[in-house]
């Protein structure tokens, strides 16, 4: 058994230096702007001092994956922004591991302008049991944050798994220059906009859910506290009405902000004109452009 | 408890590990309780039909042994009604329920029975069937009651074939699960069959996560909506179902069998490169070999086999095949897929002269090796065929599938239409071409078997040969795989 043990042992690292050598090599082409992928990590500056730093779900995503939504942003705040929201309805649970990245790679950040969807609130679904993990590279911190944050070992697992297939090795920089997509027929579609709001609740208002993600929320705030951020939460502009289990949530602020000096926006209902839309829930370019300068220049300045 | 789960990348390093640190006294407890523990992780509450199988197999092979006269077959026909009734109840009651009800009607009766609320419990047909053997073995005189009831529990559910097979036999596996419990006799850790048991789960592995589940996108795109395609699609979607189920069941059967060996069990092969068979009889020699066997051991040859005149033989042809649909699944889809291959075997007898006339005629008695060519891709062709009814979710779809099969030909030629076909399957042509050269390096792997390239040669190899090997094999299962847990296809059986 002994001869066996080692035998194994030795074969499960021989290939374990081969895997490191291949990403390594992968890893050392990877260098994106945060215009040019999904990926978080791939673009996370090391050391940096970072103006405003966006968190939130793909709804804050679109502030920065767009080229032009991005240098506005910049141009318009003064200063340099970074986006750590998730992309594919990514929720609380990977905000509080990437804003651990953040920190750990010994950046600051001036204003943290968090973006907070309210279903992400009641579901593992966007939360544990999102694919956020697969746009980024294989780092044994992000692993152990994982652990931590109780992410599914199947998903670990298929996330070191998904280092090593093609579509990672052959992934290229995708830059989309501005997106003036419009919704269709100029106004929202009540039957449409009540199934995308039904799709994001995959389990209801669960309380029980609320209570673990609130915990979450704190973590976050107590992170944020100790480096010396503000933070500004806020509601995101949406076509979709008013979102189910926002006074849930709005009521769970009022809480934090006893401990946190934390402020409040609820921006949901702020904008309306379909022209400055994608889709039902995210901003396009011009929307962006709005939004920055009528609503959030305000609250930043 | 999927082979293919993260469950059970724990679960079986530590079941090996614990089964040899522990006294060999004791290792059937923790084989037995590990057993349990992986049937009860699908649904708790069902163990109590593993067991209730278990039980009447056990007490009605000691009564069986204890009792002379009639009284012998009053014990068989209670511990095999026990077993059946379960399978009946749990597998065929609703279907059966849902066909009285019509049939009723049609005479003017208006019954229904009611409706059953259970789901169908994983593995009932592999465990009650072992069960049932095991029983008709002893009844026989072919087999020992076993008194030892721990030992026979595990022998109907040990873990590695609990769920899916193979059907193992009392007379392969209780001697080697008694051989753990007897004082003197040894059973040792053995490095060789650790080492070639998990060589046999790799490529198990590489046949389910990597083949399997990467052809089961085309076939259920294609399956789940067969209106909308025409023949070339559809023909590749069969074709894709012939690989898919070979590599699913056969990949589960190696990782089944490399998990026993690892432990120090043998358990029965199941597959013998089954698509090289060169008639259809030949490749129910090859394919799901424990099953049967079991049909014939304990059907066919008890209604006569082939000693008994024409007719009777067809019947009794035809009764095993349709069982063994039946066994499959309840639903008319498999029962008219065991009704094809019956009437495969019926005229594939009936013609055998006049083929033989025509091949000498041909000249291709003079070119044998053409001649096999020929009856293996024509074998391969009724049996993908047969596929059709066996995959599609209807008898009524089936049969739309056939007429589609002679639809929409001229896309071949043209390579522009040929890459919409291929994209309207659900992937990518360099996708279905990564496909078809695994299934290619698979077939190797076949053509090499049958020239004794074997894990044991590959055994002899030096070291960094071997290494190269192994590493090549997990680094295309890591590449290539699909890592969304797809539930292997006979578990649903």
């Amino acid at each position: 058994m002994k001869r066996f043990v080692i035998k194994l042992g030795a074969f499960a690292f021989v290939n374990a230096v081969i895997a490191g050598a291949v990403l390594a090599v992968i890893d050392s082409r990877y260098a994106f702007k945060q215009f040019e992928t999904d990926s978080v990590l791939l673009s996370m500056p090391r050391g940096e001092e970072i103006g405003v730093l966006v968190m939130g779900t793909s709804r804050a995503r679109v502030l920065t994956r767009v080229r032009c939504n991005l240098e506005c942003l910049e141009r318009e705040f003064g200063c340099r922004v970074f986006n750590i929201s998730v992309p594919f309805g990514g929720g609380i649970v990977p905000e509080k591991i990437y804003l651990g990245e953040f920190y750990g790679r010994g950046n600051r950040a001036g204003t943290i302008l968090f973006f907070l969807d309210p279903f992400t609130m009641f579901s593992p679904q966007p939360n544990q049991d999102h694919r956020f993990v697969y746009y980024e590279p294989l780092r044994p911190s992000l692993l152990l944050a994982m652990a931590r944050n109780e992410i599914p070992f199947r998903r670990i697992l298929i996330y070191m798994q998904s280092k090593f297939t093609w579509r990672w090795v052959s992934q290229a920089a995708g830059t989309v220059p501005c997106d003036f997509e419009t919704v269709k027929d100029g106004r929202p579609d009540p039957e449409k906009a009540r199934m995308r709001v039904e799709s994001l609740y995959f389990d209801g208002l669960n309380e029980g859910y609320f209570a673990h993600y609130a915990q979450t929320l704190r973590d976050i705030l107590e992170m944020a506290k100790q480096h010396g951020a503000r933070v500004v939460v806020a509601l995101p502009p949406t076509l979709l009405g008013p979102q189910p289990g926002a006074d849930r949530l709005i009521r769970q602020l009022d809480e934090f902000k006893k401990s946190y000096a934390l402020e409040f926006y609820d921006f949901t209902g702020a904008i309306t004109d379909t022209a400055l839309f994608s889709d039902y829930d995210h901003l396009n370019s011009p929307g962006v452009e709005r939004f920055v300068k009528d609503y959030l220049l305000p609250v930043l300045k | 408890m999927l082979f293919n789960s993260t469950q059970f990348v724990v679960f079986f390093p530590l079941v090996g590990a614990f089964y040899f640190l522990l006294p060999q006294g004791l290792r059937w407890v923790l084989l037995l309780g590990a057993s349990y523990f992986f049937y009860m992780s699908w649904e708790p509450g069902y163990v109590v039909l593993l067991a209730v199988s278990t039980g009447a197999a056990y007490a009605g092979g000691l009564l069986i042994g204890r009792t002379r006269g009639r009284g012998r077959t009053w014990w068989l026909a209670a511990g095999l009604g026990v077993n059946f009734g379960l399978l009946f109840f749990f597998k065929y009651y609703t279907f059966f329920s849902g066909e009285l009800r019509p049939l009723l009607e049609s005479v003017g009766i208006d019954f229904s029975l009611p409706a059953s609320r259970f789901l169908l419990p994983l593995g009932i047909s592999f465990y009650t069937f072992q069960a049932c053997s095991y029983l008709m073995d002893v009844y026989r005189g072919k087999q020992a009651p076993e008194r030892h009831p721990g030992l026979f529990a595990l022998y109907v559910s040990f873990f590695p074939q609990l769920v899916a097979g193979p059907i193992e036999r009392a007379g392969n596996l209780l001697p080697q699960l008694r051989a753990l419990a007897r004082a003197g006799e040894r059973h040792r850790f053995d490095y060789d069959d650790a080492t070639n048991g998990l060589k046999l789960m790799a490529w198990g592995f590489f046949k389910k996560i990597v083949i399997a589940d990467r052809l089961a996108v085309v076939v259920d795109q294609v399956y789940g909506q067969p209106e909308s395609y025409g023949g070339p699609a559809l023909a590749m979607a069969t074709v894709c179902f012939a690989f898919q189920i070979f590599c699913d069941f056969s990949g589960y059967t190696d990782i089944a069998i490399g998990c026993a060996r690892v432990l120090g069990f043998r358990l029965t092969n199941n597959f013998r490169r089954p698509y090289f068979a060169a008639s259809v009889a030949d490749f129910w020699r090859r394919w799901h070999i424990s099953l049967t066997s079991w049909f014939r051991d304990y059907v066919y040859i008890p209604l006569g086999g082939n000693r008994v005149n024409e007719g009777r033989w067809r019947i009794n042809i035809a009764v095993v095949f349709l069982l063994s649909g039946l066994w499959h699944g309840a639903n008319w889809t498999f029962l008219a897929w065991g009704a094809i291959h019956a009437g495969y075997i019926v005229v594939g007898k009936l013609t055998m002269p006049m083929r033989e006339r025509l091949s000498a005629a041909l000249g291709l008695t003079r070119a044998p090796r053409v001649h096999h060519a020929m009856r293996m891709a024509s074998t391969f062709a009724l049996v993908c065929f047969a596929w059709i009814f066996f995959r599609a979710e209807s008898v009524g779809d089936a049969v739309g599938i056939v007429r589609g099969l002679v639809s929409g030909w001229g896309a071949v030629l043209e390579p522009a239409r040929l890459y919409e076909v291929v994209r309207s399957m659900g992937v990518l042509p360099r996708e279905l071409a990564v496909v078809a050269g695994l299934v290619a390096i698979l077939e190797v792997a076949h053509v090499c078997q049958t020239r004794g390239v074997t894990l044991d040669w590959l055994s002899r190899r030096p070291l960094p040969v071997r290494w190269a090997f192994y590493s090549a094999l997990i680094w295309t299962i890591v590449i290539f795989g699909v890592f969304r847990q797809k539930e292997f296809i006979y578990f649903t059986f």
